[in-house]
């Protein structure tokens, strides 16, 4: 999964979405806040949440799960 | 009896104005699906082999052209049938020996599901490689436009941006572009359909050489 590496660490990419949806963020924001392009924010928040490091809110915006945050803070 | 050449089945081809085939992939950038661009147009390319020299050539010129794609809200995505670590590697030897990062993702498409879903492959030029595609897809998913080159010569940049500028215009003023096309070009008014419209049409106030062939400035 290119979120998360072989050895179980958080890639580059992976960090910087996680980073930008500590608080309920929109795909756009997201992007806006990492510098990643959309597709790629599309793309990694597809695998954080399954994952189960990231979910989705009833209002469409993504945030962290607690175990999102922990393996985050873990490598940061 | 005589009997004609046996021929492998033709390719599948894409057609212009129909949705562009779906695919997921592993790229440089993870797996991506052709939906994860949705609301940007895109630019499918495809090369032969990395690590050649005219690929490289063309690597280094889409990527001096990024900024310019991303103003037209253009992304660009690359494809071979390569290993996404050769893709790495080549990227990261581009970086390393001309001084140019390549900032788009590159689809590894060592089953060939993506160049064969488009056509990339022509028998007749190589069975391992895919010829130089370039597709272009619009905000909704729509394929717009397809350039073919083949193995020995690389593109025109310049000419895919030009597109780009003309298929843009096009929708956004609901008009044509002559040969030539250039942005601040006079473009073409849409030839009138009925013959009480084509009376109209010259008095209607456009530089028109007759009914049908009517050009304004945007």
């Amino acid at each position: 999964m290119p979120c998360i590496s072989a050895d179980g660490t958080l890639t580059v990419a992976a960090r910087k979405v996680m980073t930008a949806m500590q608080s309920p963020t929109p795909l756009e924001g997201a992007a806006n806040a990492s510098g990643l392009p959309l597709y790629q924010i599309r793309s990694s928040v597809r695998e954080l949440v399954q994952a189960g490091l990231v979910e989705v809110l009833e209002d469409g915006r993504h945030v962290l799960t607690e175990a999102g945050r922990q393996k985050l803070a873990a490598q940061s | 009896m005589d009997t004609m050449p046996s021929e492998k089945p033709a390719v599948g081809m894409p057609r212009l104005g129909a949705p562009a085939p779906t695919f997921e992939a592993a790229t440089t950038h993870g797996t991506l699906k052709l939906e994860d661009f949705r609301g940007s147009w895109v630019i499918l390319f495809s090369h032969p082999a990395d690590f050649t020299p005219v690929c490289t050539t063309e690597f280094i010129a889409f990527a001096k052209l990024v900024p310019e794609f991303k103003k037209r809200n253009v992304e660009l995505l690359g494809l071979s049938i390569d290993s996404t670590f050769s893709h790495i590697a080549w990227v990261r030897n581009i970086e390393e020996k001309f001084g140019v990062k390549i900032p788009f993702p590159v689809i590894a498409d060592l089953n060939k599901e993506v160049a064969s879903l488009y056509g990339m492959i022509m028998p007749g030029e190589s069975t391992t490689e895919t010829v130089r595609c370039v597709f272009i897809i619009d905000d909704k998913g729509i394929l717009r436009a397809m350039i073919y080159y083949p193995l020995s010569n690389g593109r025109n940049m310049d000419e895919i941006l030009r597109l780009i500028d003309a298929m843009q215009t096009s929708d956004k003023h609901g008009v044509a572009t002559p040969a030539n096309w250039r942005p601040g070009d006079k473009v073409i008014v849409p030839p009138p359909r009925t013959a009480s419209d084509a009376e109209e049409r010259v008095k209607a106030g456009y530089e028109c050489t007759d009914w049908y062939f009517c050009m304004k400035s945007l």
